[in-house]
């Protein structure tokens, strides 16, 4: 079955770029066929290097994190415990390091977690660090979803929805944290169904209809074309 | 006294094998049935080198993590392609193969006789026969496995592990290969089961199949859920917990089916009312 039809298009680095459309248009499969969460043929890029036929785990060592549309917050952890799980930091320590290296390693993981406290404190949560992240808030697990994008050594994003079920207050705190990671470098893919939203932060915006691109371009400019009005923004 | 010592190294021994077994399936997720099958090679290795070729115990140990080591590995392989259910009744295939080939092979174990006379712990001409000397062992052992399980589960590596249980897909969205962690917990889990089995054959002088079939792993999971899933302390309370109030009640004549079923009441009376068990940290 296929579910994303000859999509195909380039995203410029360091843009925050929308991927909106209707429900079952393909935005969040697109997502998912780029980490190989399910089988996918053709090519997808990242600076030159081919994705498809990669493991999640090989495509996030490419320099590609996400989030989820549902909060994937580990509830049976705590709220640091799950900052380091996406640190790239924690993929060094070998049981080698563990047994034969312990001093370096210790001073590392204090600065990792130190960072993870640091970036906890950024949103006034510092004093969650320790408790388990099922304890957390919805909102609290939204935005902790996005500190992890910190901890993790990303070049490209992808946001699914993240911005929904919050209120306007959260919504402010977590718009600045996606600049932040814009301005330290990242490439951010987002998923949205808030136009508000889209038109105020993204650069570029793709539409997609039944797993087709049917426009891409600014903002103002797709959503004056009739076909993303019929199938999508309606009147 | 003596018999106060006797249950005291049985505790010792079970705590290695319900720490190394939280260490599988309280902290990554892997719930195994198997460990008895593991925990049976250490015997064996120790029973058939100690009698056969008058090997010291200590060197017989390292014989039985090898062994332990390499089949846990191997068989890793088709088990780590099941996920969750699947993967308990794969766990439980390879336990039903263990206890045959224990029970069957009767050329290397003798089969259901079982292998008598092997030998204590010797360093030198110093004997560890006396019990409390072998208590001392024991607690050695059971100590240097809590500090060793306690080291790795202290380090991202072991939030890298409880990662993999919690939420396969997120972890390796976040960059970690979980099969390869999932693979070296159950190596390290087998290599203490291994352990522990050196020796339980040394304090017995004795080895059968029995001593290792799939009732046996059933128990210590219970061990590990009353005492608490993903604690190392917990594993230690519930083999104790376990293991006295056995004692009591076969000094109070409770019959062998009696236990049995109370064991099995004990279990669901913790699923009901506090699943992550007395001290866990984690709710199946």
């Amino acid at each position: 079955m296929k579910i994303l039809n000859d999509l195909s298009f380039t995203i410029k680095e360091g843009s925050i770029t929308g991927l909106i459309g209707p429900n079952g248009a393909g935005k969040s499969s697109f997502f998912n066929a780029l980490f190989a969460l399910f089988p996918s043929t053709g090519s997808i890029k990242l600076e030159d290097i081919e994705l498809v036929g990669k493991t999640p785990n090989q495509v996030n060592h490419l320099g590609v994190c996400r989030t989820f549309q549902d909060s994937k917050l580990l509830p049976q952890m705590t709220v640091l415990e799950n900052l380091m799980l996406s640190s790239k930091y924690s993929e060094t320590v070998t049981l080698r390091r563990v047994f034969f290296d312990s001093k370096n390693l210790s001073e590392e993981q204090k600065n990792e977690q130190a960072q993870g406290i640091k970036l906890l404190r950024k949103v006034g949560l510092e004093k969650k660090a320790h408790i388990l992240a099922g304890d957390l808030s919805y909102g609290q697990s939204k935005l902790i979803e996005i500190l992890k994008l910190f901890m993790c050594d990303s070049k490209l994003i992808l946001l699914d929805e993240p911005f929904s079920g919050l209120f306007p207050e959260m919504i402010k705190v977590i718009t600045r944290l996606i600049y932040e990671l814009v301005e330290s470098g990242r490439t951010i893919i987002f998923v949205e169904h808030n136009m508000k939203l889209i038109s105020e932060i993204c650069d570029h915006v793709i539409v997609l209809d039944a797993g087709t691109k049917i426009a891409e371009g600014t903002f103002d400019h797709v959503r004056k074309i009739p076909a993303v009005i019929e199938a999508y923004l309606g009147d | 006294m003596d018999f106060i010592l006797q249950v005291l190294i049985i505790i010792g021994i079970h705590s290695i094998l319900t720490m190394s077994l939280n260490y599988v399936a309280g902290f990554t997720g892997l719930m195994s049935i198997n460990h008895a099958a593991f925990y049976g090679m250490g015997a064996y290795a120790t029973a058939i080198l100690s009698t056969q070729y008058d090997w010291n115990f200590f060197l017989t140990i390292p014989v039985g993590i090898v062994i332990a080591g390499i089949v846990a590995w191997l068989v890793s392989f088709p088990m780590l392609k099941m996920k969750e259910d699947s993967f308990v009744l794969v766990s439980l295939g390879f336990a039903i193969i263990m206890f045959n080939i224990m029970q069957n092979w009767t050329d290397l174990t003798k089969g259901p006789l079982g292998i008598k006379g092997v030998q204590a712990p010797m360093l030198g001409d110093f004997s560890f026969f006396a019990k409390p000397l072998f208590l001392v062992l024991v607690i050695v052992a059971a100590a240097l496995t809590y500090w060793f399980l306690n080291r790795i589960l202290k380090t991202p590596y072991g939030t890298i592990l409880k990662g993999a249980r919690e939420n396969e897909t997120v972890a390796r969205v976040n960059g970690h290969n979980v099969v390869s962690y999932q693979r070296s917990a159950f190596v390290v889990g087998a290599i203490f089961a291994a352990i522990a089995g050196a020796f339980i054959a040394s304090f017995i002088s004795f080895v059968n199949p029995k001593a290792f079939e799939l009732i046996i792993s059933v128990y210590l999971l219970i061990m590990i859920i009353l005492g608490g899933m993903a604690s190392l302390p917990g594993s230690i309370l519930g083999a104790f917990i376990m293991l006295t109030s056995l004692e009591v009640l076969r000094f109070a004549g409770v019959s062998a089916e009696w236990q049995q079923i109370l064991y099995g009441f004990i279990l669901i009376v913790i699923m009901f009312f506090r699943p992550q068990g007395i001290l866990g940290k984690y709710k199946i």
